[in-house]
């Protein structure tokens, strides 16, 4: 790592670092997300250097102080009182860091290279030069339609890293922003893996370091799939993980306090990234609310006989339970929402919609699947994985308290179908734009799914190893539920609007939880992070 | 499918990392610089101009590095200057063309 490149590390995760430690606490999340929390400052840094005034080393030094004094206050306040279990051991986690850290080490001896993309050139280094301006040259190139070409509408994370970059290194070395889109992508790709490890983070040693295995196996995919585009400096495989990263932690991890605040981070992450990211934060944002605060149709029973003389009935979901919804939503959107909202009232259009191109929309869907499927060949793989893993696993899957895979599949078809609504009612000629987009737009699908298959294999092994153990299969041929429980897998139950467990989940309502592995009674939410065996 | 996921990996790593690569991106790396440095020494700074070229990626890549610099135009009679790139050895295998309007 060069020079500048390791001091660029320093500003992007100095300031991250605390915000990051008050996350996640002792995690090996923690080394990956510091420098992302430092990018998303710098990009609502690039939100108030816009609308507001002033230059990013100005704002991004306000954002920084104000968010770690708030932190620093919050920590002592509330923080001392918090019930949050330690994590793993300094061991585990060292070794966590260093197996899913160093996978991305060969892939990124690309940046050696100095590859420059054509997006990287024509969208994120024009805009980290415009944002290193200052604020009347972002707002003027802003509106000089000579840079249409440019795709303003796009969010600023990776433009403001670089910016960061060029603000403390000057202009001299423009691949600099390359590098450091690079970096904060093995950042994110490095919480997505470092979260998948901790699936298997109070299981046997061996399950341990399968799981950091399967993580980095997972981290190396990424490359593999985003190819020169992961280090060429352009950000597609940077949100894809940050996404990725958000479905981990809120989708698939059991609930708890602490892969809910990272999965926000995250979803911040990608929706500050692409424009495609803020879609797919938003469904992932939505599952999540629906995830941790479920639908109840059940009417609640009155708890007394005589209560059988009252007419009124109370039926869930309340609009407590829906504004809590709103706001799991809202809240974490609202970085990237505010900076959709700014490119609206500047005047600023994207460029792929607006215009008829003048093929029919026939024609275009067909040119799209023609043109995509071919990248999706993981697709009948993971569904036969998930097929087979929901015959043979789904109990030892929910004994573990692990989100129902279903959750992660939405996402993928939500966002395959909102794609191919792009591809068919966008401007650009179709042909065109698909040889020069499909590749890179389909990272992410594939990306989720080889993490699906991964935790499916993390949840085999232990199966496997619970068999061989002493475990049993019940008639259905299914693991019973105590022997992923003996494995001492860490679960928690999904919580209802009203912090009570409920009996299941997933987006179909999911399997009833087997009664030794519901926690019944639990009053908070990190209380269901402690570990139950049964 | 992981395997053959990681190994293709290792392959276009492996692929990124030859010669042919790396003397390839040198050279676009050393022509960039180049124009970039250009567009500084033959126009002045905050120059409106007008970019040029029969090919969209010449005029892209030229507007891309006058940023900070020159200020790009559309329409021609808005700008001072106009500018393009012909074919030289200046900068590789282009040689930047600027002149007043």
């Amino acid at each position: 790592m060069s020079r500048a490149l390791f001091v660029l590390v320093v500003m992007l995760g100095l300031p991250g670092f605390l915000p990051a430690l008050a996350a996640v606490r002792r995690s090996p999340a923690l080394f990956f997300l510091a420098p992302l929390i430092g990018a998303a400052m710098a990009a609502v840094a690039v939100e108030f250097e816009l609308g507001v005034g002033g230059s990013l080393l100005m704002w991004y030094v306000v954002l920084s102080v104000l968010t770690n004094v708030a932190v620093i206050a919050w920590w002592w306040v509330v923080g001392g009182s918090s019930t949050q279990p330690a994590g793993p051991s300094w061991a585990w986690l060292a070794l966590t860091v260093v197996v899913v850290g160093g996978a991305m080490v060969v892939p990124m001896t690309g940046l050696r290279t100095l590859m420059f993309g054509r997006d990287a050139n024509s969208i994120w280094l024009t805009h980290s030069l415009m944002i290193a301006g200052g604020h009347q040259v972002l707002l003027a190139d802003m509106r000089n339609s000579a840079y249409a070409f440019s795709n303003l509408d796009y969010p600023p994370l990776a433009s403001a890293a670089g910016a960061l970059a060029f603000a403390r290194f000057g202009l001299a070395r423009l691949h600099l922003a390359v590098d450091v889109t690079a970096l904060l992508t093995a950042c994110a790709l490095g919480v997505a893996g470092a979260s998948l490890a901790t699936v298997t983070e109070r299981g046997r040693p061996f399950l341990r370091v399968a799981g950091i295995v399967v993580a980095a196996a997972v981290c190396m995919a990424g490359f593999s799939l985003a190819a020169d585009s992961a280090v060429d400096g352009r950000a597609d495989l940077l949100w894809s993980a940050a996404a990725l990263g958000a479905i981990i932690c809120g989708l698939v991890l059991p609930q708890s306090k602490r892969s809910l605040v990272l999965a926000w981070i995250c979803a911040i992450v990608a929706s500050l990234t692409k424009n495609e990211g803020l879609t797919t934060a938003l469904i992932v944002l939505v599952l999540i609310a629906f995830r941790y605060r479920p639908l109840s149709w059940r009417r609640q029973l009155p708890a007394h006989a005589e209560s059988h003389a009252r007419p009124r009935r109370r039926l869930s979901p309340t609009v407590r339970s829906w504004a809590e919804r709103a706001a799991f939503v809202v809240l974490p959107a609202l970085p990237g929402l505010a900076w959709l909202l700014l490119v609206h009232l500047l005047g600023v259009r994207d460029r792929f919609f607006g215009q008829h191109s003048g093929e029919t929309p026939g024609l275009r869907a067909g040119a799209t699947l023609n043109s995509i499927l071919p990248h999706l060949v993981i697709v009948p793989i993971a569904l036969a994985v998930l097929v087979v893993g929901g015959v043979f696993f789904h109990r030892a899957r929910g004994g573990a308290g692990l989100g129902n895979p279903g959750w992660l599949w939405v996402v993928c078809l939500s966002y395959l179908a909102v794609l191919l609504a792009t591809y068919v009612v966008g401007a650009y000629e179709i042909h065109w734009w698909l040889k020069t987009s499909a590749a890179r737009t389909t990272i992410f699908p594939q990306l989720a799914l080889y993490a699906d298959l991964g935790i499916w294999l993390i949840i085999a092994l232990d199966a496997s190893g619970q068999l061989r153990g002493g475990g049993r299969l019940d008639a259905g041929g299914r693991l019973a539920a105590g022997g992923l429980d003996a494995g001492g897998l860490d679960a928690g139950g999904p919580l209802d609007a009203a912090g009570r467990l409920s009996a299941g989940e997933g987006p179909g309502g999911g399997q009833p939880r087997p009664a030794a592995a519901v926690k019944i009674g639990a009053s908070t939410q990190d209380e269901q992070e402690t570990k139950w065996r049964s | 499918m992981f395997a053959l996921c990681l190994h293709r990996g290792f392959d276009i790593t492996a692929f990124e990392r030859s010669a042919t690569s790396v003397d390839r991106w040198s050279s676009f790396n050393q022509r960039e610089e180049c124009i970039y440095a250009a567009i500084r020494s033959e126009l002045p700074r905050g120059a409106t101009v007008f970019i040029y070229d029969r090919a969209v990626t010449y005029r892209q890549e030229l507007t891309e590095l006058s940023t900070l610099w020159a200020i790009p135009r559309r329409p021609r009679t808005t700008a001072q200057w106009m500018m393009t790139l012909v074919r030289g050895q200046e900068c590789v295998d282009v040689t930047l063309k600027v002149h007043r309007r």
